[in-house]
């Protein structure tokens, strides 16, 4: 990855893979719902995989993602030659921003876009990532593209 | 030699390798090589302490090293060793819950962590009466997540004198939608959810098994017997309650920490015995003062703090202003808990709100009330026995009728005549069947229940007639 690319503050995302997160959000709904996001290059998300909250005690305000389901998108995207750019989740009931926990779990590196979820209907979605260590979330700029 | 897979946001720490080959014979020698190769990885996979950070996972071909040798997990050629990022998050209480429960979070038995265990339990309340009200009340008020209310019943005007979740206008309505409008009114922030349905052994199971806590506010033996049944068999905590006239009685009843109800009363009493709120009556703010300490109890099992009311039966009585404590231990014998158990399943009870069905007569002769009023205006000898209380007659009763109390009515068969035709009559019904019941016993024969008794005479012949 360049510097150019890790500057790159806009988020592309096609209509069906927004369609496609808004989905399995309100379908998760009242848990928190989760999954990958792959694409060819930084900032270009192309597909936004589903993947189970692995959480058991509290799902409605936490979601784990698995050691093995994450090695699995891993070697999906590496053999298909694509990108892990990040992951997405959702937030039941609460705003589309990202929380002190979603902070602490964050990589420099990867990209957390966040989803709200009002009585079961997707709402907002925003894009965050992390540009350094010990830094807060820097929002990026949402574009979605019609195809 | 075995190779190392790099997790995608770290390759640019390694080269923009996915997979770098190292050397070493176990896990901690490989990730020691690893840190030599690409000396940038360093914080991103060992902590200040020099061990491997909680946010980093190592498998050793698809397996947790902590499943096999941990760091000392030996590697060969060809073996593979991926480094797995943590992936989770989750929200925060919001600025507007933290603002609703400041009063919880000031406090260092519930602080913030407390609360959003709270928001992250559930209780399922059986019945949204008297208990139910309060009980659901309070337990919103405080936040917990999820709230199920298990009542098929609609809202009644008798109601009203102490089901406080109900009001004035949802009278003829569901007690669910009266209760869940109220409720999420009270807090936005929770999920109420509704089970119109009677409780019974084929939906007990299913219907509890998501819930963390079951609180019994039920008013008859057959629900009560089956949620304690349920509850030992999903090993929930049942949070009891009950209410009668001036007195009520509340414990825990928490599988595997202390006795079931069955430890205390084995069997349901013989039917009939134990009067109903509806035949006795109940001070109205009685279930007020019961539901608050279920919810009480509920609150402190979800947060895990103080000592619950387990093994202990807490017996108050308005009329004294008084509390005593009973302690309860498991019963060796208990036919549900104990190793002598004979209760595997879930079972139904013949007996429903206190009525037996084996004293009424199976051929009992009825007549409706309009029949009733049709066959009086007609002229017939139809005396009327009215076998009520005294205190329920001064309420309403059917002009003509002869008040002879059910209690008193083997010492005044003196004042029956064999040859007339009797109508005998209560409140709804139940009571006259007894009745009957007794004067077949002593040889008359010529009898009619009321059927619906003064409750139908007002629906059916005369609306003016207060009902209770």
């Amino acid at each position: 990855m360049s510097a150019a690319e890790a500057a790159t503050s806009t988020v592309r995302l096609g209509r069906p893979t927004l369609e496609a997160i808004r989905r399995e959000a309100g379908r998760a709904y009242p848990h928190e719902g989760c999954g990958a996001l792959l694409g060819p290059a930084t900032g270009e998300v192309e597909e936004a995989l589903p993947l189970p909250n692995t959480e058991e005690q509290a799902p409605r305000t936490r979601f784990v993602v698995s050691a093995r389901d994450y090695i699995a998108v891993e070697d999906e995207a590496d053999a298909r030659g694509l990108r892990l750019l990040g992951f997405w989740h959702s937030h039941p009931d609460h705003p589309a921003r990202p929380s002190s926990t979603d902070r602490k779990y964050a990589w420099e590196g990867l990209l957390t876009l966040v989803i709200a979820v009002e009585n079961g209907e997707p709402r907002d979605i925003t894009a965050w990532d992390v540009p350094g260590p010990d830094q807060p979330f820097r929002q990026l700029d949402l574009s979605i593209d019609p195809t | 030699m075995p190779v190392v897979k790099i997790p995608t946001p770290l390759r640019r720490f390694a080269g923009n390798r996915a997979e770098v080959p190292t050397s070493g014979d176990t896990v901690s020698g490989l990730v020691a090589s690893l840190l030599a190769e690409c000396p940038q990885l360093r914080p991103h996979l060992l902590g200040d302490d020099g061990e491997i950070r909680n946010f980093v996972n190592l498998f050793v071909n698809g397996e947790d090293v902590w499943a096999l040798s941990g760091l000392e997990t030996p590697l060969g050629d060809g073996d593979k060793v991926t480094i797995v990022p943590a992936i989770a998050g989750g929200t925060d209480l919001s600025n507007e819950e933290i603002a609703r429960y400041a009063r919880h979070l000031i406090m260092p038995e519930v602080t913030i962590e407390g609360q959003k265990r709270l928001k992250e339990s559930s209780v399922l309340l059986i019945g949204a009466g008297g208990l139910g009200s309060p009980a659901s009340l309070y337990l919103a008020a405080a936040g917990v997540g999820r709230i199920g209310i298990v009542d098929f019943d609609v809202v009644d005007e008798s109601n009203l004198q102490r089901q406080i979740v109900h009001d004035t206008t949802w009278v003829g309505k569901p007690k669910l939608d009266s209760a869940k409008a109220r409720l999420s009114a009270l807090n936005p922030h929770l999920d109420i959810e509704t089970y119109p349905t009677a409780l019974t052994s084929e939906n007990a199971l299913v219907i509890m098994k998501d819930y963390d806590v079951v609180v019994d506010g039920t008013d008859n033996f057959e629900t009560r017997y089956l949620t304690n049944d349920a509850c030992y068999f999903l090993k929930k905590p049942n949070v009891y309650g009950s209410i009668f006239r001036f007195e009520g009685q509340a414990s825990v009843f928490w599988p595997d920490r202390g006795p079931c109800y069955r430890c205390l009363y084995p069997e349901p009493p013989p039917p009939g015995m134990v009067p109903s709120c509806a035949e006795g009556g109940v001070l109205g703010v009685l279930p007020g003062v019961i539901g608050g300490i279920q919810a009480t109890e509920a609150i402190k099992i979800l947060l895990g703090i103080g000592e619950p009311l387990v093994g202990r039966l807490l017996l108050y009585d308005a009329l004294s202003m008084s509390f005593e404590q009973l302690k309860l231990r498991r019963s060796p014998d208990c036919p549900l808990c104990s190793s002598k158990a004979t209760i595997t399943e879930l079972q139904d009870y013949k007996v429903f709100c206190g009525i037996d069905e084996t004293e009424i007569p199976a051929d009992l002769e009825e007549i409706t009330a309009t029949e009733l009023k049709q066959r009086l205006d007609a002229g017939e000898d139809l005396p009327i026995i009215d076998v009520r209380e005294p205190h329920e007659w001064a309420i309403c009763r059917i002009e003509g009728a002869k008040l002879v109390p059910l209690a008193s009515l083997s010492e005044r068969l003196h004042e029956f005549d064999s040859s007339r035709t009797y109508v005998m009559q209560c409140r709804s019904g139940v009571r006259s069947a007894k009745a009957i019941s007794q004067l077949r016993k002593a040889g008359f024969r010529r009898l009619l229940n009321l059927k619906g008794g003064v409750l139908a005479w007002a629906q059916e012949v005369d609306p003016s007639l207060p009902t209770y």
